[in-house]
């Protein structure tokens, strides 16, 4: 399975750890995986403090991958209150021999579905990021003299998050699973309780459907340069 | 492989999910034709921007609101369920909850049905049993018609013999050969059932006891003040009625009621 694994920087800098990706050794990963499980067992328990802790372990994932399907910050938050709650409620039922990453990865992409069709999609709601957004939410840091790559990841970020959102939900959940968050086509097909075969089909269609909206974007915007 | 062909495949092929042998055909093919080629760096690219496309780094104060409010949510629910009702609910499983609920509903269906059943059985037995199957109508007294006073006047009274299966009171008769009259019978504690259809006999022709009148069925509220009672003995042709009339100043004091 392939995963991503984020180093947590002591001291408890955790917008830090999204910076840096080492592959952890492979004891190190086991010791992770036997102290969630502990984790998940006193939560289970009722044990509140224990809950926090798997809080703090999962908070990002659930944040990003909600941010990336519902497209703002506002948005994001809740749907990250809700996995949570969720999340505890549930605990109970979950069991070791699960992987709760993926878990938690598919009780994330109902509860975003459940907000994206409650609240009325915009055809203007996805606004440029600093705009609409809470500002101080973004703890970005620039590099000195960096600033014109910043501007130039943060345009790419805008166009693809864009795209994503001219995307039916079950398309957009199955490309966000596949390739942004890396995982394979047969785990993004029992997260979405799905068949990898259509799992296949909707990673097709969705990338189709992006090359085709990025090319129209460069389009136009090459042309607005020449006008210029 | 034709171009439409793998331009189908290529959003698959870039990212290695198709099978060993359709990818290396479409591998041949793009080493042949500019146009797909393209479109598979174009693919290739997206798929590249959508690897790095991170998510903005949140600050804390974010992800401290979030838990603050998880975790305010959980102790608000744990307050809730200290409720009496909540608490025992939460001690059972909600589907044993449910069966115990339905248990106890049938459980008292059944009982009610039990005892309306009972009663009803309890009220059929106050009744006395009569001769002939027949039941006692308890009537009020009523003010005798005209005829009955008539009939009063005219013919005496006369002794008849008590009724067989009369259940309680010693009442004493006397059969006419004519018309027959019957003493005041003392009120019978007995109650008929509602809406019974009383058959009124009285005779036109006093002196033959079978020429008979069938009257029409009285209304109660016109037998509402008399006292009436209606006795079939194991004779069928032998029925017994008497009447007991609000006793009047022209009246002797054995006031007798006209019956057949």
């Amino acid at each position: 399975m392939r995963s991503r694994e984020f180093a947590e920087v002591a001291s408890g800098a955790y917008n830090m750890a999204l910076a840096l990706e080492i592959p952890l050794p492979v004891n190190a990963l086991a010791q992770n995986q036997t102290l969630l499980a502990r984790l998940i067992e006193r939560a289970a328990a009722g044990d509140t403090a224990a809950f926090e802790q798997i809080m703090i372990h999962s908070q990002q994932k659930v944040m990003a991958m909600s941010w990336r399907m519902l497209g703002n910050e506002a948005d994001a938050r809740d749907a990250s209150q809700e996995v949570f709650l969720r999340v505890y409620k549930y605990l109970k039922r979950f069991k070791q021999e699960q992987d709760f990453f993926a878990w938690l990865y598919q009780i994330t992409v109902n509860v975003c579905r459940d907000i994206a069709k409650k609240r009325q999609r915009h055809s203007d709601r996805f606004m440029p990021l600093g705009v609409g957004d809470d500002e101080s939410a973004f703890a970005e840091p620039v590099e000195e003299g960096n600033a014109e790559a910043s501007l130039m990841q943060s345009q790419q970020r805008e166009l693809i998050a864009r795209a994503l959102d001219t995307l039916p939900a079950k398309e957009r959940a199955s490309i966000v699973l596949r390739d942004v968050e890396g995982l394979a086509t047969e785990e993004v097909a029992r997260i979405l309780k799905s068949s990898p075969t259509t799992v296949r089909s909707q990673i097709s269609s969705a990338r189709k459907k992006i090359k085709i909206y990025c090319e129209g974007y460069l389009r136009r915007k090459e042309r607005a340069l020449n006008e210029l | 492989m034709n171009c439409k062909h793998v331009q189908e495949l290529l959003p698959l092929y870039v990212s290695r999910d198709l099978e060993e042998k359709s990818a290396q055909l479409i591998q041949a093919h793009l080493q042949t034709c500019a146009a797909c080629a393209a479109s598979g760096d174009q693919y290739r690219e997206t798929r590249r921007l959508l690897e790095e496309f991170a998510t903005p780094m949140f600050s804390e104060a974010v992800y401290n609101g979030i838990r603050q409010n998880v975790l305010r949510e959980i102790r608000q629910e744990s307050l809730d369920s200290s409720n009496l009702p909540q608490f025992v609910a939460s001690l059972f499983p909600r589907r044993l909850t449910w069966a115990l609920a339905a248990a106890l509903l049938v459980a008292v269906a059944f009982s009610a049905v039990y005892f309306i059943a009972n009663r009803k059985g309890t009220q059929t037995n106050d009744q006395p049993p009569l001769a002939g199957g027949r039941n006692v109508v308890d009537r009020p007294e009523s003010t005798p018609t005209k005829e009955q006073e008539e009939h009063q006047a005219t013919n005496p009274r006369q002794q008849r013999a008590p009724a067989p299966g009369l259940a309680g009171g010693t009442h004493r008769f006397e059969r006419r050969k004519n018309d027959a009259t019957i003493k005041r019978a003392p009120s019978v504690a007995v109650k008929a059932p509602e809406n019974t259809q009383l058959i009124a006999e009285a005779a036109r022709n006093g002196n033959n006891p079978t020429n008979r009148e069938i009257q029409p069925v009285r209304d109660s509220t016109e037998t509402k003040k008399a006292l009436r009672l209606e006795i079939q003995t194991k004779d069928p042709n032998i029925r017994i009625i008497w009447f007991s009339a609000q006793p009047t100043k022209q009246d002797s004091p054995n006031k007798f009621s006209k019956g057949i």
